[in-house]
């Protein structure tokens, strides 16, 4: 006794011709797709080789993609503290603070001061090893509201 | 806790800031300028959405160009017709606009998504540093001038100029440039 219908109809699973089921996994695949893609087997299968293909492309595109993104986010951070992404992680490294760079954007994001201590500890840090002088002061030739 | 799901405090609020342009190369000030239209600076920073902040750009008409770039540097345009192309000098098209060259420079260095037309909304130029009163109070940061702009020498005092060290005194009879020779007859 079957209780799906398409098993009563083609006899027992795994029983027929292979083909049957191949393309019932097909249109799994291609239920999303538009037009004659959609259910025609022969014209979708091609469709659904690439995007199984882009799929493939796009995991890792998209770890590339989010690490840019996030060094893009905590050199902003950073430069709020007058010190560069490059130099930050390179002080947290040399601490040995092993934050990645996704927890280091979601704390620069959401605990801004947890953000700055982290930042005091890698210029202290890059400062002892005289990596870069971060305590120099800020150059001048700004101006304020008041000399314009 | 749920009255404070979404309380952001100011974070999505835009900034202006002032950038002064005087003796500032266009080439080199484009990126800076564009890293606070496009929001670059701040650690919420995402491609695809719009949280930039207004630039107001001051004394465009003061701006240096490197060499003999004034003169060699050409803006292009093309009316699309047939023999529609034109190049002009640029030390031309900035007699016409001072603003011209840098919002052109600006402009060619912001990524040409849906996205630039807003950012160059938020851009602001002014030739001379007359800026109206509804611009300048929302103005609470500055952009720090890539180079320092250096004093000419008839900015100087006479007693600072007194008090320059030097190594020797000129004498008497000399002269820095003789100029031409002039062949007596």
């Amino acid at each position: 006794m079957f209780l799906t219908a398409v098993n009563c109809i083609r006899g027992a699973p795994r029983v027929g011709p292979a083909k049957f089921w191949r393309v019932q996994q097909y249109l799994r695949f291609s239920w999303g797709f538009r037009g004659r893609k959609r259910h025609c087997y022969r014209i979708g299968m091609r469709y659904i080789h690439k995007a199984l293909v882009y799929a493939t492309q796009g995991r890792q595109l998209k770890k590339i993609q989010m690490h840019k993104l996030w060094d893009m986010r905590i050199d902003a951070a950073a430069q709020e503290h007058n010190l560069t992404g490059c130099n930050f992680c390179e002080g947290l490294a040399r601490s040995n603070i092993q934050l990645d760079r996704k927890v280091l954007t979601d704390l620069a994001i959401f605990e801004p001061r947890t953000f700055q201590s982290l930042v005091e500890v890698s210029k202290r840090r890059l400062e002892e090893e005289g990596i870069a002088d971060v305590q120099a002061p800020r150059p001048q030739g700004v101006f304020t509201r008041g000399m314009l | 806790m749920a009255q404070h799901r979404v309380q952001q405090w100011a974070t999505f609020a835009r900034m202006w800031w002032l950038y002064d342009a005087r003796w500032q190369c266009p080439f080199q000030s484009a990126p800076v300028i564009i890293r606070h239209l496009q929001g670059l600076h701040k650690p919420i920073y995402h491609p695809l959405s719009d949280v930039g902040d207004h630039v107001v750009v001051i004394n465009t008409e003061h701006i240096a160009m490197e060499g003999d770039l004034w003169r060699n540097w050409r803006h292009f345009h093309h009316t699309g017709y047939p023999g529609g192309f034109s190049a002009t000098r640029v030390w031309k098209v900035h007699e016409a606009d001072p603003t011209k060259v840098l919002h052109k420079q600006i402009y060619s260095t912001v990524k040409g998504n849906l996205l630039r037309r807003p950012i160059m909304a938020r851009l602001h130029l002014y030739p001379d540093d007359n800026v109206p009163e509804d611009i300048l109070k929302n103005i609470t940061g500055q952009i720090r001038q890539l180079r320092e702009v250096p004093k000419r020498l008839d900015e100087y005092t006479q007693d600072e100029r007194d008090a320059f060290p030097r190594l020797f005194e000129w004498p008497a009879d000399y002269v820095p440039n003789p100029g031409k020779k002039t062949v007596k007859s």
